[in-house]
């Protein structure tokens, strides 16, 4: 789950980290608000769960009331980056002499949270190499001390206080991201004063969306007022990937992620254009299957191909799953299951008996051509009957 | 003998008495392997598919000698039950679970490091080396034997690749599921290192998909000098692409990588890339006949 700003530095309250006090608005007159209480100039930023805001306009600093009604209402249902802006955070402005960079993400190469501290923060960022940093594994089953801090902050080369209060944020940060599983906890910039303080410019977490099952007791006063933060893309390998919308014609319902792919990949190999993804995932149920199906149904395709193996999941639950779908529905698209595996037998039996057409040790490319074929010989048909008629 | 499994490779299936557990411990023992213990705990005592259920691995461990732990928990109680099987000093363990929090699978990683144990997973189909022995869910009559090293990270898509050469006659030494989350246990170079000194591998595919980098470091790796060919599958041509957020995953480089970024660095290593399972059964085709002795 991405946090978006308001929701992130909620959390890093909760950390003991330094934030701008400020708060969200959804209305103009919310934010106007926020402007009385804060005293002007303030900063409108849009919460919106993208990189690079700052670059198209969507963060401004207003100078009174009649100008932080104006930026909210320019950015409040405005779009960025295909996202609709439904709220705004309305903050103090941070007078700083310096912006540094703080972050403890998940390294999927090493297989471990890194810690990143550098003295360049700010938007260009991402143009530097890690090699500008100084960088830290977080270790799971031994502390991660305040001196583990102080180095990487000593190392890039702050000192005195501010070097006490940066290396405290970090430590909060990476203390933050073992025991409340966050995958990404990024401040940029952290604004460094003059005084040697330090207080958090921007939040940028993720939330293991695995892990929310345990972190409920703190979630809800994070997310709970502002609007519901999303759930990350889990493209590569979940199976509470939900149903993704594509444009195309041939509904695709696939036991896994990877196989799900394969399939679609066939699908367009095979002259056809898929029009979703779908993983049922493992440990399936007979409802399951055919929610999956009846979703897939609902999107009005003209074609259905059904790939799934019995591995942790039963062929003949599967095929109960298809039948019950086929038969309540009804299923009048042209439809093609290709299963194997565990109970394979007596899947395909119940598949027959219900008239489905099965493929039973055929390839994933001969069901996707099959069915590109049928599809292209439905509509031909249909064509010449409405000219006929 | 292929590789992490051998005829004498004794099965602990931690999770027995659910769903799953009592299921697969069932089908390996059918395929042939030595499923020798079950552990759930507050039901030692029962027995489930004709294996002794016990409350604790160490009693396990005494009374059964497990080397290999078969983990089919829910994500919840995957970590304790992993550190377990570590601490009874097994020697490998395979995740079937999913939704293992990433946090837990870092943890385990970590101890089964120190400890020298090898982790397979999480949400992995687990390992088979078809007609020895099965360490996972696989549909064992899918698979067949032979020569083929197969390392994937999908679970589907190992059967599906397996299926397929099956059906060519072309047979498996072993096949590895590494699992598909971000983090993993063995990945694929280390899969790569196990399959360099194993005799009865003469050839290896890969199978990937969209997201991490595992690709790219087994091109990587492989691009210094791998002494065996090398084909690659890979699914998710036509997948929409991501958003990615926040600047630390441009810097550690954690991506999003597109299936195409990983084929053109497969293909700059000298591996071949197919998009098409039995174009992916022609390439290893022509491998083993390039290697074969004879």
């Amino acid at each position: 789950m991405q946090f978006n700003e308001d929701q992130g530095k909620k959390l890093f309250s909760l950390l003991g980290i330094p934030v701008p006090r400020g708060g969200n608005a959804t209305s103009q007159d919310q934010a106007a608000d926020w402007g009385r209480q804060l005293g002007y100039p303030v900063m409108v930023k849009a919460l919106v769960e993208v990189g690079r805001r700052g670059l198209a306009g969507n963060i401004q600093q207003a100078a009174g009331p009649a100008e932080v009604e104006r930026v909210a209402a320019r950015l409040l249902g405005s779009k960025l980056k295909g996202r609709v802006i439904s709220a705004v955070r309305v903050e103090e402005v941070i007078a700083f002499e310096e912006e540094l960079y703080v972050s403890v993400a998940l390294d999927r190469a090493r297989g471990r949270l890194l810690a990143l501290f550098g003295l360049g923060g700010g938007m260009e960022v991402e143009r530097s190499s890690d090699g500008e940093f100084a960088t830290a594994l977080i270790p799971m089953r031994r502390p991660f001390y305040r001196h583990h801090a102080r180095d990487m902050v000593c190392e890039a080369g702050l000192n005195a206080k501010a070097l006490v209060s940066a290396a405290d944020v970090l430590w909060r940060l990476a203390e933050g991201a073992r025991q409340r599983d966050l995958l990404l906890a990024e401040i940029n910039p952290l604004f460094l004063l003059g005084s040697g303080e330090v207080v958090a410019g921007d939040a940028k977490v993720v939330l293991d969306d695995d892990a929310e099952y345990r972190q409920r007791g703190w979630l809800a006063s994070v997310i709970g007022d502002g609007p519901t933060g999303e759930h990350s893309d889990r493209a590569t390998g979940g199976s509470r990937l939900g149903l993704v919308r594509l444009q195309g014609n041939i509904g695709v319902v696939g036991g896994g992620a990877g196989l799900c792919m394969a399939t679609m990949d066939a699908v367009v190999r095979a002259g056809g254009k898929p029009a979703n993804f779908l993983d049922v995932g493992g440990g399936v149920t007979q409802g399951r299957i055919a929610e999956s199906l009846r979703q897939v149904v609902s999107l009005g395709v003209e074609g259905i191909l059904v790939n799934v193996y019995g591995g942790i999941n039963n062929c003949a639950t599967m095929a109960r799953g298809i039948v019950e779908a086929v038969q309540s529905i009804p299923v009048t698209q042209a439809l093609i299951v290709r299963m194997q595996g565990h109970f394979e037998e007596e899947g395909w039996t119940l598949l027959e008996r219900a008239g489905v057409d099965v493929i039973k040790r055929g390839t994933t490319r001969e069901a996707a051509e099959r069915l590109v074929a049928g599809v292209r010989a439905r509509n031909r048909g249909q064509a010449r009957g409405d000219s006929a008629g | 003998m292929a590789i992490l499994l051998d005829r004498g490779t004794r099965i602990l299936v931690q999770g027995i008495t659910g769903r799953h557990g009592r299921v697969h411990a069932q089908l390996m023992s059918e395929y042939g392997a030595k499923v020798v213990a079950g552990v759930t705990p507050g039901k030692g005592g029962l027995e489930v598919a004709g294996v002794p259920v016990f409350d604790t691995v160490a009693e396990a461990v005494k009374a059964a000698a497990p080397n290999t732990s078969v983990i089919l928990v829910p994500p919840a109680f995957t970590l304790d039950a992993a550190l377990e099987a570590i601490d009874g000093g097994l020697r490998l363990l395979v995740v079937v679970t999913e939704h293992v929090p990433t946090l837990d699978t870092i943890t385990i990683r970590e101890a089964a490091l120190e400890k020298g144990a090898i982790l397979v997973g999480p949400n992995t189909v687990g390992v088979i080396c078809p007609g020895i022995s099965k360490a996972g869910i696989m549909p064992g009559h899918l698979y067949r034997p032979g020569h083929v090293g197969l390392i994937s990270r999908s679970g589907t898509l190992t059967h599906e690749v397996a299926s397929t050469l099956s059906a060519r006659g072309i047979g498996q030494s072993a096949c590895i599921g590494i699992g598909g989350d971000a983090v993993t246990g063995l990945d694929m170079v280390g899969a790569l290192q196990l399959f360099q000194n194993d005799r009865s591998t003469l050839a290896i595919v890969l199978v990937g998909e969209i997201g991490g980098t595992a690709e790219e470091e087994a091109a990587a790796f492989i691009a210094r000098g791998y002494p065996k060919p090398v084909a690659a599958f890979l699914a998710g041509w036509s997948a929409p692409p991501d958003q990615r957020m926040g600047h630390a995953g441009a810097i550690i480089r954690e991506g999003q990588g597109t299936v195409q970024e990983k084929a053109v660095a497969l293909r700059r290593a000298g591996v071949p890339v197919a998009e098409d399972v039995g174009d992916l059964a022609d390439l290893v085709e022509s491998d083993l006949a390039r290697v074969s002795p004879g």
